[in-house]
């Protein structure tokens, strides 16, 4: 059995449609190294590698890897644990030139674990300076801008 | 008050491979404090995704952080609080409820280091709210608010 197994991916008219789904789901091995320290006794999956692997479910998807740039919401409701499938599954999905914003869920089979609005784009280049100037791509690079008060 | 890691274990359940607060400066017990934290020198705590992989997980293990800097703050707080009435201080399990309103600039995997300062923002019952900001030098790299409950995991 592999670290990570996938048991099911399907995917559906993302980015090129109006309907959009993409789904996958994963086998939570016990003997991933996380489990020794988080935590030793009462092993639990970190809820933030729920983010780990929906980056890697857009990942995939979008041919390259991405980074969270953006969270407007993000709510853990239930621990994952080890031998749980957990599944994800992003409802809508689209892209606003480098960023890919969307919205997704997360649940295993005793019900939702987790939910969220993020947004994901490819990280840019190495930046050597650091000047205040550079310090303003991150208001450049806001998402807030775009996301709505709640 | 600075929190070695081995302060840090006797107030979080985390362990390595997962536990990246290293070294917690509390400057208001409670309410304030200030880590340095590395966020592509750690070891690998998952196999098998190509996404959580240590170069491409800078991302994610900041957001860690920050509960776990803001876990010690909370603890440092009850730990005063006890101590004052003389009772065995509380452990700082707690439970991370979620992240609002959090951005993060493109070359964070680009800092071998950075600092990141996590405040209390409100007490609403038994949820502590707060919010950080990562830095490096004078750059602003990520900022955000986080939602823990304190309890067991």
């Amino acid at each position: 059995m592999g670290a990570v197994e996938q048991t099911t991916s399907r995917e559906k008219d993302v980015l090129g449609g109006k309907a959009s789904s993409l789904e996958k789901s994963w086998y939570i091995d016990p003997q991933q190294p996380v489990f020794t320290g988080h935590f030793p006794g009462n092993p639990i999956m970190p809820g933030v590698l729920v983010l780990g692997l929906l980056k890697s479910l857009i990942s995939e998807h979008v041919g390259k890897p991405v980074q969270i740039a953006a969270i407007k919401r993000q709510k853990f409701m239930r621990p994952v644990l080890p031998t749980n499938t957990l599944t994800i599954t992003v409802g809508k999905l689209e892209m606003d030139g480098d960023f890919i914003d969307l919205q997704y869920q997360a649940s295993v089979a005793e019900g939702p674990v987790a939910k969220g609005s993020i947004s994901v784009k490819q990280p840019s280049s190495i930046e050597q300076s650091n000047s205040l100037e550079q310090s303003n791509s991150l208001e450049q690079n806001s998402r807030f801008k775009q996301t709505d008060s709640h | 008050m600075m929190y070695s890691q081995e302060k840090i274990e006797t107030v979080l359940p985390h362990r390595a491979p997962f536990l990246f607060a290293r070294e917690v400066e509390v400057i208001e017990a409670g309410k304030l404090g200030r880590a340095t934290v590395q966020l592509t020198a750690v070891d690998n705590y998952w196999q098998g995704e190509a996404g959580l992989a240590p170069q491409q997980s800078a991302d994610v293990l900041l957001l860690e952080s920050a509960a776990q800097v803001f876990g010690v703050i909370l603890a440092s707080g009850v730990e005063a609080e006890l101590a004052a009435s003389g009772k065995k201080p509380a452990d700082g399990k707690h439970l991370l409820l979620g992240f609002d309103n959090c951005d993060i600039a493109g070359d964070l995997y680009a800092q071998p280091e950075l600092q990141l300062d996590v405040a209390l923002d409100g007490v609403f019952g038994s949820m502590f709210k707060g919010s950080f900001i990562a830095t490096t030098g004078e750059r602003l790299l990520a900022r955000g608010e986080l939602i823990v409950m304190q309890g067991e995991a």
